[in-house]
């Protein structure tokens, strides 16, 4: 497996803050690049006027930096490819039914 | 191209804040709702735009609180429920149709963001379409439109004179793509259909600029 792979993978495990979906399978990362330590990631959000913007992105820089060969953690926001419903993991979709959620 | 978004970052951040004064007291509790939302939309977009006008080398501040190039209809807060639509469909309409111009920016940062901006707009126009359909069947009609033709007066002068350099340096830069006088006329000839559709034959004057900030892109009242 890839670094980015596992690092992909490590970010299932961080919840978006109001739903407990994880960041991936909500589509909020957009790119995953690694090179010698260092984490370039990109990352949207569903609305600019997301409350839980810090949070999220405390969240997802101290996840990867509990990986063995990450040192630093570069993210950057980015708003296109524009987040809609359909950026939705499939896996995710029932899980958010569950919960009463349209997704 | 930096006053102008300057100013759509100072104004949004103004109009987020005054909808947010009526998140608690809109006539409805789906439209007090929808009053935050769209505030907290508003405040999005602001913050956003600001790391653009860094990028341009402009000292911005982030939070999205500091500057003041809004519209003097922005400086307090809105009157009453007729003045908030009539802010709602021609304030957040004059900078939507501004963003709208930007969707194909050479500007790339200012690109990617029109089209996430445009996305959130869609139901502050709705909001605002939906209202001024109920506010023209009603007893409220009257003063509904005085309103808008006082709001017009500050957001229809928001894209600057026809000949506005501004503007006219961005659209030749490809930063932009309609002038002063096509965005005006975009507002224009929508609202007036709007209301037309309701049997409220409403003329938006055309406007002088006496008296008006280029540098702050608004006009004293």
């Amino acid at each position: 497996m890839s670094v980015e792979a596992r690092l992909w993978e490590a970010l299932t495990e961080v919840e978006d803050p109001e739903i407990p979906i994880s960041v991936v399978h909500m589509g909020l990362i957009v790119a995953i690049a690694y090179d010698a330590g260092v984490v370039d990631l990109k990352l949207t959000f569903t609305a600019m006027g997301c409350p839980a913007m810090e949070f999220i992105q405390d969240d997802i820089r101290e996840r990867l930096l509990a990986e063995p060969d990450v040192d630093e953690v570069r993210i950057e926001i980015v708003w296109d490819p524009v987040w809609t419903r359909k950026l939705i993991r499939e896996e995710a979709r029932g899980r958010m039914r569950e919960l009463g959620i349209v997704a | 191209m930096k006053t102008l978004l300057a100013s759509l970052a100072d104004n949004k951040a103004a109009l987020g804040r005054r909808y947010a004064e009526w998140a608690v007291s809109a006539p409805t509790l789906e439209s007090a709702v929808a009053a935050a939302a769209m505030a907290q939309d508003e405040l999005g977009h602001s913050r956003s735009t600001y790391p653009v006008l860094k990028g341009l080398g402009v000292d911005a501040n982030e939070d999205g609180f500091g500057g003041d190039k809004r519209l003097a209809l922005l400086d307090d807060e809105l009157p009453d429920w007729n003045a908030f639509i009539a802010a709602n469909l021609l304030v957040d309409g004059v900078l939507t149709t501004f963003v709208a111009s930007c969707v194909d920016s050479t500007l790339t940062p200012m690109a990617q963001r029109a089209k996430k901006i445009l996305q959130e707009e869609g139901s502050h126009r709705a909001h605002g379409e939906a209202w001024a359909r109920r506010l023209c069947r009603g007893e409220q009609r009257d003063a509904f439109v005085a309103r808008l033709l006082e709001t017009w007066e500050h957001a229809g002068r928001w894209v600057g004179p026809d000949d506005d350099a501004e503007l006219r340096a961005a659209v030749e830069a490809g930063e932009v793509s309609r002038d002063a006088a096509a965005q005006r006329e975009l507002m224009r000839a929508w609202l007036t259909e709007l209301l037309a559709a309701e049997g409220v034959d409403v003329t938006l004057p055309e406007l002088t600029f006496d008296g008006w900030d280029a540098e702050r892109r608004r006009w004293p009242a």
